[in-house]
């Protein structure tokens, strides 16, 4: 690889003998960066999923809150309603367990990723 | 209100303070310990200083003020800010830290071919952030010295000495004690000013929350008009009729007696009942949304708040400092219960003050004084005035205590951001790449310094220009001017450039300028209107009644990312790989790729 001619952002096309061997030079091996992109898509899978709950709840309580008068509007436990108890408690509990799981499934990700590499 | 237990407090958390900057200072040898504390601060240490960096003035002060004044609305505050911290674990934690740099300009330098333009226009952003959000410090600063200890020193007003004192021994303590001193006292300062909220929390659950809530009374806030005003409109559809409709025979006969002296431009204060923005035809109550927010704004606060911590550079400093990426998760996890259990505190908080405010108020003439018909003047004032009531001095001191311990950690954490990004990526990147490690460390507390004095100026100047008076709520809207220009300049870039490999360079660099000059653009409409700048009804009135502009320039900072990246024709460069495997490899792969290329450009 070090006697190709590469293209880069900054530059466009140099010889590598002008250029910072730190940005031409591939210091991973094909081998590690297969491992990498596994890695990779498989955090990402779980990253957007969990962040497809997280944005989808947390925006659903400003649309049921222009919506739906059974969630704003009717007294439900104690005198109060579902979107009272949600902003008061439920979704500081649900936001907090949804982080719990996602940290206990990437750090196992992570290490049956090593457990596979050695 | 001025107490013996207050300024106690409030001195003996600055000696405190102090004494932990000086033992620090000899750990600030080189730039990796006064920035970044050598990079092997734990989980729980880590957490509660994320924590005092993030609880500001506003999140100690102002989430129980809002919940007081507007119920749900002002849980949305709550909401927005703590769970702010999800997308930061999702998405950003632990690549962060596998990457391995000092700060965002660090990241962009890195991550984009070693480009100085995206690092330069970093730094243009954190400073603009790290101003956005040291100014409602100030303003705070002053507000809570006034408010709490009341007296001022050298010729000073108590608003401008709060600011004063508060910007010395900020600069006085971050300077000498770098990351790892500033690090220990957030840890302190945010065991202060959470034990001082579980006081106030504990005491109104011990003595009953109450069921203002659940009674679907109006909900009634008050108002300085003039007499003219009062009285105007048709008889029945007057403010003078629904203040009475709502008020104490007792708290009304002070109004009647305004009326009756018959002068028009005398301003009297009542007590009304709300409008609700989002279903105009219901009773305004407290269990119900849109005191605050109509369906639109409903959505952007909150999209506002979710994505601009993940932008905030003194919180994302923090993030370098773990030992790994899996403790970054973990420290994140940590603040995440500790922020979810504050704001429930404060929201409780602001509930209970509906009880005991009408209840125990009349009994103390101080806190009387700060309230017309048994509801608050000022809703910010509701936790120092609930420590009182419920804790006499002492609760009040201890309160003041927190206030004051909030607004230091967070300016702390602002400063050494700015520093860092001053002194490390300006000045030892293109000033002086070859000086001496005490040098750069010198640097950077200049950088302190003067950040420190910028800020005193902002302190001072903005009740100068009439901002204090052009917003009713000015710490809390400031604050989050601060999180809508973070979210637009660095979190699509933030997103894009870890999880999305063909983003280039030039992409990131217009995304960033979109974002964040989109962001600051809408923010000047809305100052300009809010001064009176804009005539009602004008477009530029129009463009800025956007009070919170994240829904729409996030999205457009993305496409704009997303178009230009297609757009630029330029390969995927051999770096990219080595980048890669920074930012998704194992802690190993990512700190031995981090050193090779360390070590290739020193070779070069």
């Amino acid at each position: 690889m070090s006697d190709t001619v590469i293209p880069t952002q900054r530059s466009g096309t140099r010889s590598v003998e002008e250029q910072d061997p730190s940005l031409t030079t591939q210091f991973v091996t094909d081998e590690e960066l297969e491992v990498v992109e596994a890695s990779f898509r498989a955090q990402r899978k779980l990253s957007f999923t969990f962040g497809f709950y997280f944005f989808f709840v947390t925006l659903l309580i400003p649309f049921l809150s222009g919506t739906a008068e059974w969630w704003y509007g009717t007294p439900l436990v104690f005198g109060l309603t579902l979107n009272f108890w949600t902003t008061l408690l439920l979704f500081h509990v649900f936001y907090w367990l949804l982080a719990f799981v996602f940290v206990k499934r990437a750090n196992r990700l992570e290490e049956e990723q090593q457990k596979t590499r050695k | 209100m001025i107490n013996f237990w207050a300024i106690l407090m409030v001195i003996l958390l600055v000696v405190v303070t102090v004494v932990i900057s000086m033992n620090s200072r000899k750990f600030n040898s080189n730039t990796a310990n006064f920035y970044l504390a050598g990079r092997k601060v734990g989980f729980l240490t880590n957490a509660t200083a994320i924590c005092g960096d993030y609880f500001s003035a506003a999140s100690f002060l102002g989430v129980a003020g809002a919940v007081y004044a507007s119920g749900v609305d002002g849980m949305w505050y709550a909401i927005g800010f703590g769970a702010a911290f999800v997308p930061v674990v999702l998405f950003l934690a632990s690549p962060l830290r596998k990457f391995g740099e000092y700060t965002i300009p660090d990241f962009l330098f890195a991550r984009f071919g070693k480009s100085h333009k995206a690092r330069v226009i970093g730094v243009v952003m954190v400073q603009l952030i790290c101003i956005f959000y040291l100014a409602p410090q100030m303003v705070g600063a002053g507000s809570t010295w006034d408010v709490l200890v009341g007296v001022g020193f050298l010729g000073m007003t108590p608003y401008q000495t709060g600011v004063v004192a508060t910007v010395a021994i900020m600069m006085f303590y971050v300077a000498l004690g770098g990351m790892k001193g500033t690090t220990i006292n957030q840890m302190i300062q945010f065991w202060v000013l959470f034990t001082a909220m579980f006081l106030v929390f504990a005491l109104v659950l011990v003595n009953g929350v109450g069921n203002y809530a659940a009674q679907n009374v109006p909900l009634t806030n008050p108002s300085t008009v003039t007499v003219a005003k009062l009285m105007e409109g048709e008889e029945g559809n007057r403010i003078y009729d629904k203040a009475k409709s709502v008020m104490t025979p007792e708290g009304f006969a002070k109004v009647e007696e305004a009326v009756q002296q018959g002068d028009p431009n005398a301003t009297v204060t009542v007590v009304v009942p709300q409008a609700n923005k989002l279903h105009p035809e219901r009773t305004m109550v407290m269990q119900e949304p849109g005191h605050r927010y109509d369906w639109l704004n409903q959505f952007s606060m909150v999209l506002a708040l979710v994505l601009g911590t993940m932008g905030l550079p003194h919180i994302m400093n923090r993030y370098y400092t773990n030992p790994s990426g899996k403790v970054a998760r973990l420290t994140t996890l940590w603040v995440l219960a500790f922020v979810a259990l504050f704001y429930i505190m404060s929201s409780v908080v602001g509930l209970g003050g509906r009880r005991f405010i009408p209840e125990l108020a009349g009994a103390d003439p101080a806190v009387a004084g700060l309230t017309v018909d048994g509801v608050l003047l000022k809703s910010d004032q509701i936790l120092p005035v609930m420590g009182k009531l419920l804790f006499g001095e002492f609760g009040l001191g201890y309160v003041a205590a927190g206030a004051f311990a909030a607004m230091f950690s967070t300016v702390g954490g602002l400063l050494i951001a700015s520093a860092a990004s001053w002194g490390h990526d300006i000045y030892e990147n293109y000033i002086n790449p070859n000086a001496p490690e005490w040098k750069k460390v010198l640097v950077g507390k200049i950088a302190v310094v003067l950040m420190s004095l910028f800020s005193l100026l902002v302190g001072l100047g903005i009740p100068a220009i009439g901002l204090d008076k052009a917003y009713p709520s000015l710490i809390a809207m400031m604050v989050t001017w601060a999180f809508a220009v973070s979210g637009g300049a660095f979190v699509p870039m933030l997103l894009s450039s870890i999880w999305w490999k063909k983003t280039t360079r030039n992409g990131a660099i217009a995304g960033m300028i979109v974002g964040g000059g989109g962001s600051i653009f809408f923010i000047i409409m809305n100052i300009l209107k809010e001064t009176g700048v804009f005539a009602p009804g004008s477009i530029g009135a129009t463009i800025g009644a956007l009070n919170f502009p994240s829904i729409f320039v996030v999205p457009l900072s993305f496409l704009t990312i997303y178009l230009v990246s297609i757009a630029d024709k330029n390969k995927m460069p051999v770096y990219v790989n080595n980048i890669w495997a920074r930012i998704h490899g194992s802690d190993e792969l990512s700190e031995r790729v981090r050193l090779q290329m360390q070590q290739a450009e020193q070779r070069a």
